[in-house]
């Protein structure tokens, strides 16, 4: 497959501090990565070292095959960016600095600026200072993808937005994706990430510490949280031996546990007692993640 | 105005350098005002010998002609404090000021060099002088046609164009500071302190005795130091001025190009 970003033990450091640490990372051509990790991962580092506004301490990144430092005129005119701290000129109306930034990249296709900004139900009329912080961000999207890029990197894209727009958001990157172009964005949130996205990586503390097909991910990391009465008395100790059965719990006849993978023979031993009632309850792409690299540096994760 | 940065930010300029530029025109015009009433004090020039402390800190000469009215009511002092300050505000603001509010972020994330940066936003600061130049030069001229004082408006071009390099030439430090480090306070206080500097080396150059080649420290005395007003255009110090303008932007290309943006 055609790698679209490819780094190569890329690290960046402050001072002794390590803000990304053996990066090696690929984008394939018209995949939807999903960046995802807590603030301060490391996520917004590695995509500035990638549109070349910080410099790698060590390491390689490249884009379309073209290297970040020497090539990085020709990469960001078929890049479309949405940085994760978005500051607009705010002294401009929309229109105006989607019409600074078009002549900058060369071409402003005004009927679909248009035409994105009724999707996002943007005003571009209006001066930046006036709009709200999920109106800028509408702004902010407008102008990463009106250059129809064959790259969009988008910091954290949906801060702000409201659930509406936020659909209209995902069906624009499906569309992008159906075109054979690439979207690589960072998120803490995790349902955002699910729904969108082909393949994810997860940093923390700097590292890319897992890269997962999503349908794969959400497989590994499937479990049941159960709830199971009996009509009989029992012993704990026959399920706890059970592979992948944890967070065991009893409260008279009630039985509440974890179960990850598949729940074959856990459902075959509880069969051998008689249940009177059974509660299997899905957990959200958050719990899995928790479940899967422990509760650390979660607290942002929403 | 919005087909480049050069433009865009020349657009961002326009309410800041009318006020400016209507301060410096109407401060020329004011002063000019006066030259009737001083020009008829010739006793002036015995309280304020041409070689005394304050004579020499406001540009000496002769107050009750035109050229030394000028020069120390004018030239010496609040129009190259006017050019110098505002300067230092551009210089300042290009760079560091974007990088500071956080829009350097989205445009660099656009298809144009650092250096192309660094030289449009450079091309603002002169042009900007220029401008603020042209109103001074609309105030003087009106002043002397208004008080019907027979003067060639055209001499006062030569001292505006070296104003205008000096003002140049100090927002080009600023701009220097600024994109090195992406600081506007730092940028700005170090360039008030090479103006408070110029200032005092230019001015000590003069009275202290032995102490003359300090002068050539200052960028005040290649702005002043000829007396463009009386002798025209001093071509060897506006090419050290210019000079000076050229590396210090080049030295900016360089720096801003190797280093990190802060986000």
């Amino acid at each position: 497959m055609e790698s679209v970003i490819h780094t190569e033990n890329l690290a960046k450091l402050y001072g002794d501090l390590p803000a990304v640490v053996d990066l090696n990372l690929d984008v394939f051509k018209g995949e939807v990565y999903g960046y995802l990790g807590p603030n301060g991962a490391g996520k917004s580092t590695t995509i500035r070292v990638l549109l070349d506004h910080i410099r790698p301490t060590t390491g390689l990144a490249s884009i379309f095959g073209l290297d970040t430092r020497t090539d990085s005129v020709e990469i960001k005119s078929r890049v479309g960016y949405l940085p994760g701290d978005l500051t607009l000129y705010e002294n401009m109306t929309g229109k105006d600095m989607l019409t600074y930034f078009g002549s900058l990249r060369g071409s402003f296709d005004s009927p679909y600026v248009n035409e994105l900004a009724e999707r996002f139900d943007c005003d571009l009329s209006r001066r930046l200072s006036e709009l709200s912080r999920g109106n800028r961000q509408k702004v902010g999207l407008i102008q990463a993808f009106m250059g129809k890029p064959e790259l969009l990197i988008l910091d954290e894209p949906t801060t702000g937005l409201d659930p509406l727009i936020q659909q209209e958001f995902n069906s624009l990157i499906q569309e992008i994706t159906h075109e054979g172009r690439t979207v690589f964005f960072s998120s803490h949130i995790l349902p955002e990430v699910e729904r969108i996205c082909d393949r994810i990586g997860i940093i923390r503390e700097g590292r890319l510490t897992v890269v997962e097909d999503m349908q794969e991910f959400t497989n590994q990391s499937t479990f049941h949280r159960l709830e199971i009465e009996f009509n009989t008395d029992f012993t704990p100790e026959r399920f706890s031996l059970i592979p992948g059965v944890s967070n065991l719990k009893t409260e008279g006849r009630k039985l509440t546990c974890s179960v990850t993978g598949s729940p074959d023979k856990f459902i075959k031993a509880i069969a051998e007692l008689e249940v009177a009632n059974l509660i299997s309850q899905e957990p959200s792409l958050e719990e899995r993640f928790l479940t899967l690299y422990g509760e650390k540096n979660t607290d942002d994760v929403e | 105005m919005l087909s480049n940065v050069f433009l865009k930010s020349l657009r961002d300029l326009t309410r800041p350098l009318i006020f400016w530029g209507t301060g410096v025109l109407l401060y020329g015009l004011v002063i000019v005002l006066f030259y009737p009433t001083i020009s008829e004090v010739p006793e002036l020039n015995e309280i304020f010998p041409e070689d005394s402390v304050l004579s020499v800190a406001f540009g000496g000469g002769d107050l009750t002609s035109p050229e030394g009215f000028l020069n120390a009511e004018v030239f010496s002092f609040m129009w190259p404090l006017l050019f110098m300050i505002f300067s230092v505000w551009i210089g300042t603001a290009s760079i560091a000021g974007e990088e500071r509010r956080g829009t350097l972020e989205i445009l660099l994330a656009l298809p144009i060099t650092r250096s192309s940066i660094v030289l449009q936003k450079s091309g603002v600061i002169f042009v900007a002088n220029i401008l603020l130049g042209l109103s001074g030069w609309i105030g003087l001229a009106a002043g002397f046609t208004i008080i019907s004082v027979d003067v060639d408006i055209f001499v006062f071009i030569s001292p505006i164009v070296m104003l205008a390099l000096l003002g140049s030439l100090l927002g080009t430090i600023a701009l220097l500071i600024g994109s090195s480090t992406g600081k506007t306070g730092l940028a700005i206080g170090v360039t008030a302190t090479v103006g408070t500097a110029a200032y005092l080396l230019n001015t000590l150059g003069q009275l202290v005795d032995g102490l003359g080649w300090i002068r050539y420290g200052s960028p005040l005395y290649y702005y002043s130091g000829a007396n463009p007003l009386e002798h025209g255009l001093s071509l060897g110090h506006s090419v050290v001025m210019a000079c000076t303008e050229i590396v210090f932007i080049s030295i900016s290309m360089i720096v801003f190009n190797k280093r990190d943006i802060n986000s």
